[in-house]
């Protein structure tokens, strides 16, 4: 459904995507993770048509971007970073304007207006002016438009920044609902929203897609597998270099406390090391206070993604 | 048949965004309250001579025509320059519209304003028609002068709305280049007399000349018109180019 191939673009010295690929297949919800000035907003403005790349191709819904824009946002509702929507007119008002611009037909413009009301959850402030609803609503305003002359493809950069937590999880809610028959790409920077929502996740650093899975895997492939948690009281390195020996284990970081110290291991395989720990720490005659088991989340693997590479790329994204 | 729907659409929007924007409903009251004191001041005296008709006419359009310096500016600032800083603009231009679709309809929405702004000094004459025998020849041409010369400044103001995301920019710029269009009245005076070609030319782009010279005495001279228009079309294209710009950066 998008197709993305080599994207590159600059804004003057600044490369802010560089031979980007990547494709959504239809149905799929892809989660489009980066931190900030990764070139997340660049890359959705692209698809969208509203800047053109430098090189590569984009086809959203089969058509090209560069050449059959009008198509391409046809078929596509876009929910932009900070829902610029206009503050006074009213719900039901700037509704009717967009269902125009997008060429509704007359007869069924009413019905559409009334379902992406009616599934956004916005029909109780049809009349209210824009400028006076919280956040939230504004941001379902402007989902509601995305989903107005039903789209197939749904393009939805950073939905949740500035929600607050039950809004959020209402958002998230309404997303895996309308996701249901569309083709979803949003982005953010919060991993838990993509382990929640996306059935597919790809990583962004400075203008690159570093990596491009399912959710599962990624966390999988990059995460390793169970780490395992255990406190500790005895001489600190003599500890972790007994807890290192044993081969399953592939890596040991400690933190150093007042008794007991905190010491995290990494299986080389899919090893429950619970027990290693255990004898090691009954060998040498030591105290165990903790031991547990601990799944490796997304938000670890993204920063093993991108950890290595220090400090942030420039800020391309405020660029328009 | 598409390119018209959008622009009509564009142009709903922007007429009802004036209504619900406190500066049309400024404007509005100064232009009716300054037009108002002058036709009163004007026909304090009034007696209901044909001469004494044609003057109050005359001073009414007179004065009201200072309006066009700062009316356009203040009626276009909003158009473009708001939606850059705001970034509306990127929904506008992600909905299946071209760049011209939107700024015809940005454009034709001020002219509307515009219009009905000056509509405002119909009730006046119709005064004036009922206490004498107003000509209305000359109304009509001036009105004809104002609408075209409207064409040119408000084009004017969009371009300068295109181009910056800062209304008060915007204002200033279209301000001074309505300025410029004035002062070529001015620099008449400073060229010799005897420089017949260039005096043409400064005459040709004088608009307090067409309307002393020409409407206000009841003859439409259809160059002038064509000028204002033409002017208008080039630059109404100069601001699709300017929204299209931030695609070749």
């Amino acid at each position: 459904m998008i197709e993305v191939q080599d994207l590159s673009k600059s804004f003057g010295p600044v490369r802010a995507l560089d031979r980007v690929s990547f494709t959504v297949e239809e149905g799929q919800i892809l989660g489009f993770l980066g931190p900030n000035g990764a070139g997340k907003s660049t890359t959705m403005r692209i698809l969208t048509g509203f800047l053109p790349g430098d090189g590569g191709t984009v086809r959203v819904a089969g058509h090209d971007v560069a050449k059959e824009s009008l198509q391409v946002r046809r078929a596509t509702g876009y929910l932009p970073e900070g829902v610029p929507l206009y503050p006074e007119m009213r719900v039901g008002e700037y509704l009717r304007f967009r269902a125009r611009l997008k060429g509704l037909q007359r007869s069924r413009k009413t019905e559409l207006i009334a379902r992406a009301l009616e599934s956004t959850g916005v029909a109780d402030v049809e009349r209210r002016v824009i400028g006076t609803l919280s956040r939230g609503y504004r941001q379902r305003v402007g989902l509601a438009d995305a989903l107005l002359a039903e789209p197939k493809v749904l393009i939805l950069d950073e939905p949740t920044v500035g929600l607050d937590p039950e809004q959020v999880r209402q958002f998230r809610h309404l997303l895996r609902e309308v996701g249901r028959d569309r083709t979803v790409i949003l982005s953010t920077h919060i991993l838990s929203e993509v382990e929640l929502v996306c059935s597919h996740v790809a990583i962004i650093h400075r203008g690159r897609i570093v990596a491009r899975d399912t959710a599962s895997s990624i966390r999988r492939r990059f995460g390793g597998l169970e780490r395992v948690v255990a406190e500790v009281a005895g001489p600190l390195k003599e500890v972790r270099a007994a807890l290192g020996k044993d081969p399953r284990v592939a890596r040991v970081s400690a933190a150093a406390g007042d008794t007991y110290h905190r010491f995290t291991l990494e299986p080389a395989g899919g090893e429950d090391l619970r027990e290693t720990v255990f004898k090691v720490v009954r060998d040498g005659g030591w105290l165990l206070r903790e031991l547990r088991r601990e799944s490796v989340s997304l938000e670890d693997a993204f920063v093993d993604i991108i950890g290595g590479a220090s400090g942030r790329s420039p800020g391309v994204e405020e660029a328009r | 048949m598409t390119a018209l729907r959008n622009v009509w659409a564009v142009l709903l929007r922007e007429v009802a965004a004036y209504f619900l924007s406190p500066v049309a409903w400024i404007v509005i009251t100064l232009f009716l309250l300054v037009n108002g004191a002058t036709f009163s001041y004007f026909t304090s005296y009034f007696q209901g001579h044909p001469r004494q008709i044609t003057l109050v006419v005359e001073s009414l359009f007179g004065f009201a025509l200072f309006w066009i310096l700062p009316l356009s500016p203040i009626l276009t600032m909003r158009l473009f320059a708001e939606e850059k800083r705001t970034g509306s603009l990127e929904l506008l231009m992600t909905a299946p519209v071209t760049e011209a679709h939107v700024a015809l309809g940005k454009f034709l929405a001020a002219q509307a304003f515009y219009c009905l702004i000056w509509a405002s000094l119909l009730p006046f004459f119709a005064i004036l028609d009922v206490l004498g025998e107003p000509d209305w020849g000359p109304i009509l041409t001036t009105y004809t002068g104002v609408v075209f010369l409207g064409l040119l400044t408000n084009a004017l103001g969009c371009l300068a709305s295109a181009w910056t995301r800062n209304q008060l920019v915007s204002a200033i710029v279209a301000l001074s280049g309505n300025l410029l269009l004035f002062y070529v009245t001015l620099a008449q005076g400073l060229i010799p007399a005897d420089a017949i070609e260039v005096q043409r030319v400064l005459h040709y782009l004088s608009f307090t000349h067409h309307f002393d010279g020409d409407f206000f005495q009841g003859s439409l001279d259809v160059r002038y018109l064509f000028f204002y228009g033409s002017l208008a079309a080039s630059l109404i294209f100069l601001s699709v180019l300017s929204l299209e710009a931030r695609k070749w950066r």
